[in-house]
């Protein structure tokens, strides 16, 4: 089940939030991974059980972490705990990908290829796993004691807010917020207009993009003009901005309904000045994860040489590159990042500090967006053709045809991509964003402004597939 | 609050609280599905009740047509396939257009050789006393041309379909009815406009003006006094109907688009001792609907079947799916008096569907009648001595109440035209 559906939009939600609104307080955990449950195993209910079964031994083992009297005996169940849980990632994340190589390099050895079953991917396991590993590490590092109960456990791991695209949740952000909150009228309502935001942000502006940007990203290279080329990577930028933001703002909305904050995860990653800047911006709580349960653990920057830091950073970025997708396009995508970021240390952050703010932006923004072709592009060969193409020096090409409705969602996505450059814009952002409990004054036109995105999405939604002919052909 | 708005949907596709009006358009609804573990676990239930359930949530109709109307009015964009709008507000489908530019030219060799068939099968049949009626329906591209969108201009000498089938069947010396002509010269003076800005096909009055042309050519050619069509009154109406807003209301919007006043006769096929209702069957394009829904193939011919582009046959597949490849068509044409073949500019490039192909076939190309009938027997006598086919055929006839014997000969019959092919 995904967020923007009329399965979860029309039956699955109203059906909850009711639910949730008159069960016993003391319930409403239970309800919620009850919930969570149905949500996961609509989508992949083969899985359901074998998450379950994972995450039930991963709350027996992080106790032992915690109750082990010795620092080594707490080592050997953390080591088990991530064993595990890495485990799993690499077997059905990664088997396929591995065995792809090897077979690629057996037969170019003139030995035959062995005969392999691809497996199936559970939806949502790299984020599952990441969270189970926070959990794991909180627990040994004593940032927050284990949760004493399996079903609280099981909640914090299987909410179906966040499970299946995130916020990474980090166990100790969100600990006490699973015994013990509350949820006001004031955060159900702003939750929701998160909710209807992200929405819109998704159906209305994403799927626009993304029609243009599949339409020129799978064209054949020879039939793409230069015009082509930047037309389909600049929706792709929006595209993948506006749909991944959009589900975290989903998530973080539906999470205030029922009293839980999670965390931000996007902060207008399009305004950052350098691709540094970009990573503290763009999915956060990815970002945080690395940097506090990858690169910290490899030293970070108290190593003793600058070799070793740049080492480190471009290795935290392959495996970065690497969770998004098994396949090599991701990888290098991954270390394009890890370049910047390595050249940003090295001298590109003074040069851009001096360059001044827009000028920065404009750079970066310009790297990310090449970047992005390797992330869409499967095959290196192509996409390497792609970027040929778009930095071929030929305006005689052929402008492509575009509709009205592309148009104008691009000119409001740059809009809401790159307002905060603006003063009105960084406004408008702390109003909409505020934590402040606000009046019944502000609530009115917030919630009938979330509630007509709500409705032209939910239009959206249900009328994408249906573009009928008048009458049946032969 | 924001809970009871979202419980709506809910509450009016169970309840349906408010009526609301379907959706147009050549739609296939989707299957409800029933839960079972097996579905649950390969995802299939799932995936049903998806398509199910998006299809009949509350105000889902009118959500629809919210998207299509934002689409329309705010960026121009039409969500239904194939639909154009031109100059002024008025719609067209490509089709059309493309008839009248010659995108969808055949070729006039090809269309010189199906004339030629034609005429061998018109020669044919008239010497067994049938006569074949050739009808090319206005288009609604040839009739508006001046109001195509800017980029779709016409152009003078691009060859057409509808030009090319003129000189072939003039040189073929076949008689054929040009009402694309006639309705051209009708267009300053009629009393009522012969198309509609939101319509596809011509007006109910250019249906009634055709129809009653029709009727009297047949009567002229046949020398009976056909059942004439009387015209009791026309009815003048703002708002379009019957057919006159089929565009219109294929786009699904929430407001109606821009219409002229449109007259509705009110007609019927006139009775009396003297006429003569011949057996007569039609092959069209949708253009023959308008007047076989009104009753002229049984009001004024005889059992009069309507055989859609040469697919299906009406009324038998408002019952049980007719497909005319498994007739004999030999037979069914040489049981008329009149066989009219119909089909405006847009159709023109398939025109008659491989009607008189097949007839061709039969006459020039093998299979005498009694060959024909030998085999279709022999294939028979096959699905007799095979057990599993004779089951599979009798548990039809129980389900649907047709006799075995006549169900095997339909299936010897099928087999039989499978093999010609």
């Amino acid at each position: 089940m995904v967020f923007s559906s009329i399965t979860f939009l029309v039956y699955f939600l109203p059906v909850f939030l009711l639910g949730y609104q008159f069960v016993d307080k003391k319930y409403r955990n239970v309800f919620v991974l009850a919930a969570s449950v149905v949500f996961y195993s609509w989508g992949a209910p083969q899985f359901v059980l074998l998450l379950g079964a994972a995450t039930v031994a991963d709350f027996l083992l992080v106790r032992k972490i915690h109750r082990a009297g010795r620092a080594r005996e707490k080592k050997v169940w953390l080591v088990i705990s991530l064993t595990m849980n890495i485990s799993l990632l690499l077997f059905f994340k990664y088997a396929n990908f591995f065995v792809d190589n090897i077979n690629a390099g057996l037969e170019a050895m003139g030995i035959g290829a062995f005969e392999w079953t691809r497996i199936a991917l559970p939806v949502g396991i790299s984020f599952y796993t990441f969270q189970s590993l926070t959990y794991a590490v909180d627990v040994y590092r004593k940032v927050h004691a284990p949760l004493n109960s399996l079903s609280d456990y099981l909640l914090y791991i299987l909410a179906f807010p966040q499970m299946i695209a995130g916020p990474i949740v980090r166990f100790n952000t969100i600990a006490d917020q699973i015994t013990g909150r509350t949820e006001t009228y004031d955060e159900r309502l702003r939750g929701f207009a998160r909710l209807a935001t992200g929405l819109a942000k998704k159906v209305l502006i994403s799927n626009v993009m993304a029609i243009q940007a599949e339409r020129f990203m799978t064209m054949p290279t020879g039939e793409l003009t230069p015009f082509m080329a930047w037309a389909g990577i600049l929706a792709y930028t929006f595209h993948i901005y506006f749909d991944f933001s959009g589900y975290s703002d989903m998530a973080i909305g539906l999470g205030k309904m029922i009293g839980f904050r999670f965390p931000e995860n996007f902060n207008n990653p399009y305004t950052s000045a350098s691709v540094t800047e970009f990573w503290r911006r763009w999915h956060i709580s990815l970002g945080q994860w690395m940097k506090d349960y990858l690169y910290v653990p490899l030293g970070g920057n108290r190593v003793n040489s600058k070799t070793r830091m740049y080492l480190n950073l471009g290795f935290v970025f392959l495996v970065s590159g690497l969770w998004h997708g098994a396949s090599w396009n991701f990888v290098i995508w991954g270390a394009y990042h890890g370049v910047f970021l390595i050249l940003d240390r090295i001298f590109l952050l003074n040069v851009l500090n001096r360059i001044g703010k827009l000028p920065s932006v404009l750079f970066t923004f310009f790297v990310i967006v090449v970047g992005w072709v390797f992330f869409k592009i499967e095959s290196l060969p192509h996409a390497a053709d792609y970027i040929q193409k778009m930095f071929t020096p030929d305006v005689s090409g052929a402008w492509p045809e575009l509709p009205a409705s592309f148009i104008v969602m691009f000119v409001i996505a740059v809009l809401f991509s790159f307002v905060t450059l603006f003063r009105p814009g960084k406004y408008a952002e702390q109003i909409f964003f505020s934590e402040d409990s606000v009046s019944l004054k502000w609530h009115l036109p917030m919630t009938a402004i979330s509630l007509a995105l709500f409705i032209l999405s939910l239009s959206s939604i249900t009328a994408g597939g249906f573009n009928p002919f008048i009458y049946y052909r032969f | 609050m924001v809970l009871a708005v979202l419980w709506i949907p809910l509450i009016q596709g169970r309840f349906k609280v408010i009526p609301s009006s379907s959706l147009h358009g050549d739609i296939k609804p989707a299957e409800r599905v029933w839960f079972s573990l097996d579905g649950w676990l390969t995802g299939k239930y799932q995936e049903g009740f998806e398509k199910y359930e998006n299809e009949h949530f509350g105000f889902r109709n009118m959500l629809v047509r919210l998207n299509n109307q934002m689409y329309y009015s705010l960026f121009g964009e039409i969500r239904a396939k194939n639909v154009v709008e031109g100059r002024d507000g008025y719609f067209y489908e490509q089709a059309y257009i493309d008839a009248v530019l010659g995108r969808d030219y055949a070729g006039a060799q090809e269309i010189s050789n199906r004339v030629t068939k034609m005429k061998a099968v018109y020669d044919t049949l008239h010497r067994l006393g049938t006569d074949l009626v050739i009808l090319l329906a206005p288009g609604k591209g040839s009739f508006f041309p001046e109001y195509f969108p800017q980029e779709d201009s016409v152009r003078k000498g691009v060859p057409t379909n509808y030009g090319a089938f003129c000189r072939a069947l003039d040189s073929a010396g076949l008689p054929y009815l040009d009402f694309r002509k006639w309705f051209l010269e009708m267009k300053p003076s009629s009393k009522y406009p012969l198309f509609a800005k939101a319509g596809i096909h011509w007006s109910k009055y250019g249906e009634y003006l055709a129809a009653d042309s029709l009727v009297r050519y047949i009567s002229a050619i046949r020398k009976i006094p056909l059942p004439p069509l009387v015209l009791d009154t026309v009815i003048v109406k703002s708002q379009n109907q019957n057919g006159d807003y089929d565009i219109g209301e294929g786009m699904n919007l929430l407001c109606r688009l821009s219409e002229y006043p449109m007259g509705y006769p009110v007609w019927e096929a006139g009775r009396n001792d003297s006429c003569v209702q011949p057996p007569a069957m039609v092959v069209s394009d949708s253009y023959y609907w308008g007047l076989f829904r009104k009753g002229f193939s049984s009001d004024v011919f005889f059992n009069g079947k309507f055989w859609f582009y040469n697919q299906l046959i009406y009324p038998d597949s408002w019952f049980i799916e007719t497909i005319s490849e498994n007739t004999d068509v030999r037979k069914a044409a040489e049981s008329q008096d009149v066989i009219v073949l119909i089909s405006t500019d847009a159709n023109l490039a398939h025109f008659d569907w491989g009607f008189t192909q097949r007839l061709y076939k039969e006459y020039f190309e093998g299979f005498s009648a009694d060959a024909k009938e030998k085999k279709i027997e022999e294939i028979m006598r096959s699905i007799r001595n095979t057990p599993e086919w004779l089951n599979s055929i009798q548990a039809e006839s129980d389900s649907n109440g047709t006799p075995l014997e006549a169900l095997i000969r339909k299936h010897a019959e099928y087999v039989f035209w499978q093999q010609v092919k």
